[in-house]
């Protein structure tokens, strides 16, 4: 890890970014298929540190179990009365079946993408259809430079991802590449369907066919006029915009105030749907569910 | 000893037909059962299936009997005209072990389908036709008599054509369905005259009477020398459509386009070998003619060659596959002529599983390059084979150009087979149009548009 480097520590510093001596940084590598992480560069860890490390890596290995029942019961060939460990265990056996079309649903029902701080979603069930991007507004200046580059990356990709999903469902034939069961590899690139066809581009049925297709909608914790400006600098951001690829809103830095996007402008966004259910925690909300879920706060009702 | 043999050996046919029964009739009812339900019925006809037959393997072994005769009886006898349709199944050394290969792979592919097929449309469909495709192999497997072997081909010939047009709301696999049951039938029509000759020689049907009583592989046939040449002549080209020997190779790539579970093990493993098995059921007749064997020897190894070129070239995996399969298939051919029928037949089992896993394992290709290549740090070995560099510029590119396309012969069956018999029956057509119309003075036909 290049951040464990004292050296790398050393110019960090003199631009002004401090990493305690303290602060040691292990790289992994999470397969979201078997929920199953892999540590890198283990061994030079300093020893001290090893206690550290066998702790974080319980709270991961609760993580996976808690991640893959979530996951679970979106599979039909998954008992809903799965425990945290029998779902790592079947994601698992899924993902090396070599007759299983549907080993993950990789992003399908993605709805949102989140930029602004966590704490402002805490305790929030999103039913795993949101992407989050962290985003302190308060540590921005009045031009967001540190904002401009979060939305140059997340608006195109998560743009992407969604704008894929909504074809592929929408015409599974045309934009995406049909059943998978026929699929046939060739010349290592790609696939056609049986004997001879065109290259099939786009996501297959078993990918899509829990997805709702939807524009993604953006939540960025920020104030309507900043992000307009930013989408005056970036032509690429603005066209996705102003044409209705994507979805906008805003929230404010210091209240629950929400805009929305509409023809070149936010306007003020009042809430029709009645307020979320509460539960107990993300267990009570999806357990023996298969199909989609509303929202729902967790744990006792927060002051705003 | 013997009434346990018969039992069981009833077990061994009654038991997939029981499957089909039930999957048929509940679905012409439209009373279709529930998945988990079809699982289970396949599961346990085939295990049950397979553990008679093994229990026939040991008492044939324990008891040193070396063939076991199920007789049916004639299923249509019509006294007059001298015609019966006379079923019976024989177990022997070579139907045992092929029975036993036959479970033990559809009964994989039942398993393996029951995941990969699940919340499919065509869920049903598919265990339908794979239920008669079982019924199909096993009966041509174990037949005794001629008319049972042409049962079980006629079976799995319908299965096969309807799983390659599995997708059927699409143009491609309907086409290639049509094309492969084109090709079935050709085989079907050399394989039924041949069965007429030596039924119009021997008298019989069946293959015991037909080869002298003597178990497999001992016994010989009773036919003069130009009969038997016929006859051989008519089984290789039943045997090279069956098993896309040349210059039928072209409907094994077009079979699969279906599901994977279904082209893998029913055709690049399976029916593939059908053909070969008829060469080894009815080796005698080839044994006694030289010129006969070497034919049967010079197609096997042209075929062989042609298929290994070919397959090197497919730019997709499946297709790859289909012609190495063909490949070795023309090697047991080449094996069953020099008189190595056990080489031939193990070498036929030990294809089978190979492919199957092969055929399996290719939607996992591109995870399975990876994982190789990142194991060894680096690319995987392409090189070309020393014949090939070693040939002219020139030539090299004739015979890819010969082997991409896959040596004409898809097109040349088109023009030199099927146009010219269209176009004989068109003219039949136009013929009795002709004289229907000066007979009656009017079209016989119904109106059409040209």
């Amino acid at each position: 890890m290049m951040a464990n480097d004292h050296r790398v520590r050393k110019i960090l510093e003199s631009r002004g970014v401090c990493i305690p001596e303290t602060t040691c940084f292990v790289g992994g590598y999470h397969n979201t298929c078997t929920d199953s992480i892999e540590y890198f560069d283990v061994d030079r860890l300093p020893p001290t540190r090893h206690m550290d490390f066998l702790r974080a890596q319980e709270v991961f290995d609760q993580a996976r179990e808690h991640n893959a029942l979530e996951r679970s019961r979106r599979f039909t060939s998954a008992s809903l009365d799965l425990s945290p460990a029998e779902a790592l265990r079947h994601v698992e056996a899924r993902a090396e079946d070599l007759a299983q079309a549907r080993p993950e649903y990789n992003h399908a029902t993605n709805a949102i993408c989140f930029v602004g701080r966590r704490i402002r979603i805490r305790g929030l069930f999103m039913d795993r259809r949101s992407f989050l991007t962290s985003y302190d507004p308060t540590s921005d200046t009045e031009d967001c430079p540190i904002l401009t580059r979060i939305l140059q990356a997340v608006i195109p990709v998560c743009a992407g991802i969604s704008l894929e999903y909504y074809f592929s469902t929408v015409d599974n034939m045309i934009y995406g590449c049909g059943s998978k069961l026929p699929h046939n590899i060739t010349s290592l690139l790609g696939v056609m369907e049986g004997a001879a066809s065109d290259l099939r581009t786009g996501l297959s049925q078993q990918m899509v066919e829990i997805h709702e297709p939807m524009r993604i909608l953006f939540v960025i914790e920020n104030t309507p006029e900043a992000i307009l400006a930013i989408l005056k600098r970036n032509e690429v951001l603005d066209r996705l915009v102003s044409n209705g690829w994507v979805q906008l809103a805003s929230l404010a830095k210091d209240s629950n105030k929400l805009h929305i996007y509409k023809k070149g402008g936010f306007v003020p966004y009042e809430p029709t749907a009645a307020p979320p259910p509460v539960h107990e925690d993300s267990y009570a909300c999806y357990h023996h569910k298969r199909g989609h879920l509303p929202f729902a706060r967790l744990g006792a009702q927060r002051a705003s | 000893m013997s009434t346990m043999l018969t039992y069981l050996a009833a077990i061994v046919v009654g038991c997939p037909i029981l499957t089909l029964v039930i999957l048929g009739l509940s679905g012409l009812l439209h009373r279709p059962l529930p998945e988990a339900w079809v699982d289970r019925l396949t599961k346990f006809h085939v295990t049950v299936g397979l553990l008679a037959t093994l229990g026939i393997l040991g008492i044939m072994i324990l008891t040193d009997h070396p063939m076991e005769v199920m007789d049916l009886g004639n299923f249509v006898e019509i006294g007059q005209k001298h015609f019966h349709f006379h079923l019976e199944f024989i177990f022997d050394r070579l139907s045992v072990p092929m029975v036993l290969m036959t479970f033990v792979l559809v009964g994989v592919i039942g398993s393996f389908a029951n995941i990969y097929l699940q919340g499919d449309a065509g869920y049903y469909r598919f265990f339908v036709c794979f239920s008669m495709f079982l019924v199909g192999l096993l009966f041509a497997f174990l037949a005794g008599t001629i008319e049972t072997l042409f049962l079980g081909w006629e079976l799995v010939g319908l299965s096969s054509a309807l799983l390659i047009a599995y997708f059927h709301e699409r143009k491609a696999p309907v086409e290639n369905g049509l094309r492969v049951w084109g090709i079935y039938r050709v085989a079907d029509a050399a394989f039924l005259m041949a069965a007429l000759m030596m039924h119009h020689m021997t008298d019989q049907g069946e293959f015991l009477r037909m080869l002298s009583q003597q178990p497999w592989p001992q016994g010989q046939t009773h036919m003069d020398a130009w009969t038997s040449l016929t006859v051989g002549i008519l089984l290789l080209v039943a045997a090279s459509g069956k098993s896309g020997l040349i210059p039928f190779s072209g409907w094994l790539p077009r079979a699969m386009e279906g599901l994977t579970p279904s082209s893998a093990v029913f055709y690049g493993a399976l029916s593939i070998h059908l053909g070969a098995y008829l060469l080894l059921r009815l080796g005698p007749v080839f044994s006694e003619s030289v010129l006969l064997r070497v034919l049967m020897f010079g197609l096997g190894a042209s075929t062989a060659i042609f298929a290994a070129m070919t397959s090197r070239v497919q730019t997709d995996v499946k297709s790859a596959l289909a012609y190495s399969s063909v490949c070795q298939v023309g090697i047991i051919v080449m094996e069953i002529a020099l008189g190595l029928w056990y080489l031939a037949l193990v070498h036929i089992i030990g294809h089978a599983f190979l492919r199957s896993l092969q055929l399996l394992r290719a939607p996992t290709l591109l995870r399975d390059y990876r994982t190789l290549e990142n194991a060894i740090g680096g690319r995987l070995a392409n090189g070309q084979p020393m014949w090939v560099s070693g040939l002219e510029k020139n030539r090299q590119v004739q015979w890819y150009r010969f082997a991409l396309e896959r040596g004409y012969m898809d097109s040349m069956i088109d023009h030199l087979m099927l146009k010219p018999f269209c176009r004989l029956f068109k003219t039949f057509e136009r013929i009795e149009d002709y004289w229907l119309k000066a007979l009656d003075g009017r079209s016989s036909r119904p109106p059409q548009d040209s």
